[in-house]
């Protein structure tokens, strides 16, 4: 017997044990390749700040209050989708993927709030310029939700 | 669009939430962890010299083969819930329970209980000491077997 109480570990047995923490970790690798839910909601609320970008460049400066307050209410209930789909089918959270996703909301909003201030400040609305624009504002939190690393 | 929109400012189950209870994990460890236990049981018994083989570095808790791979496991992800490791590692909801505990006292799991609606769930995450403590078992096993 060793210290532990549980017998002398022999090479056999020990070769056993890290087969078992092998199993472990592919069957953990495997619950995560399934975690789609939170990459989705990463791309739906990419998808739902491009949109909402593009909305108020070309839509918001001449709606009415109401068409505003739906195309706000739009956005927001699309969100609260989103979050809600989230919260409810969330089983497993990847390692790192809360941090990629913060990371990447964080560079969404920043270039949204830059964009949407440059909508103010100059008088272009060619599609050139707001189309790339809102994708670089939906990119940076799809691509880092949908990102799958090991940790 | 801000930060306020985004997913975990819900209710229940947020990604908030989640964050808090990755970062919350470690420290709600018990300071006496087996590995902890097991450094005290070796200075207590004197020089490290003697305990030089490996096996003395093996963690007593995860020589149990399920309770090695529900670590391992959950080395993976950041939280997993309770009936979706189950049903993977295809163990009883008692049999998990009952070596979760075990975990959970060492300080290597921390378990988080919320509601999905009105669903209960639990959510598991291994703390900073539990993957201190495995990678420390894997070295020690295959220092073991390298030195058949």
């Amino acid at each position: 017997m060793n210290e532990t109480g549980h017998g002398i570990l022999t090479p056999a047995s020990a070769r056993e044990l890290l087969g078992a923490a092998g199993a472990g970790r592919e069957h953990g690798d495997a619950l995560v390749r399934r975690a789609w839910i939170g990459p989705a909601v990463s791309v739906v609320i990419g998808l739902l700040m491009g949109a909402f970008l593009l909305a108020a460049v070309y839509l918001f400066p001449t709606a009415t209050p109401l068409e505003a307050a739906v195309l706000s209410g739009g956005y927001a209930l699309g969100i609260v989708a989103a979050v809600t789909a989230y919260n409810l089918g969330r089983r497993v959270t990847p390692a790192g993927w809360l941090r990629r996703y913060e990371k990447g909301l964080v560079i969404s909003c920043g270039v949204f709030f830059v964009a949407l201030a440059l909508s103010f400040l100059v008088g272009e609305r060619s599609p050139a310029l707001w189309l790339p624009l809102a994708v670089v504002t939906a990119l940076p939190i799809a691509l880092a939700g949908t990102r799958r690393t090991a940790r | 669009m801000t930060a306020t929109d985004a997913p975990g400012n819900g209710s229940t189950g947020s990604i908030t939430s989640a964050a808090a209870a990755v970062t919350a994990a470690p420290g709600t460890a018990p300071a006496a962890g087996p590995t902890l236990a097991a450094s005290a049981l070796s200075a207590a018994e004197g020089d490290g010299s003697r305990h030089s083989h490996p096996r003395h570095r093996v963690d007593e808790l995860l020589t149990s083969p399920v309770r090695l791979s529900l670590v391992a496991a959950l080395s993976r992800a950041d939280e997993i819930e309770f009936g979706v490791l189950r049903d993977r590692i295809e163990v009883s909801d008692s049999v998990l329970s009952k070596q979760l505990a075990q975990l959970e006292a060492a300080g290597y799991v921390a378990v988080r209980k919320g509601y999905v609606g009105k669903r209960p769930r639990t959510w598991l995450t291994l703390s900073a000491e539990g993957r201190v403590a495995l990678n420390q078992h894997l070295a020690a096993l295959e220092a073991i077997v390298a030195g058949e």
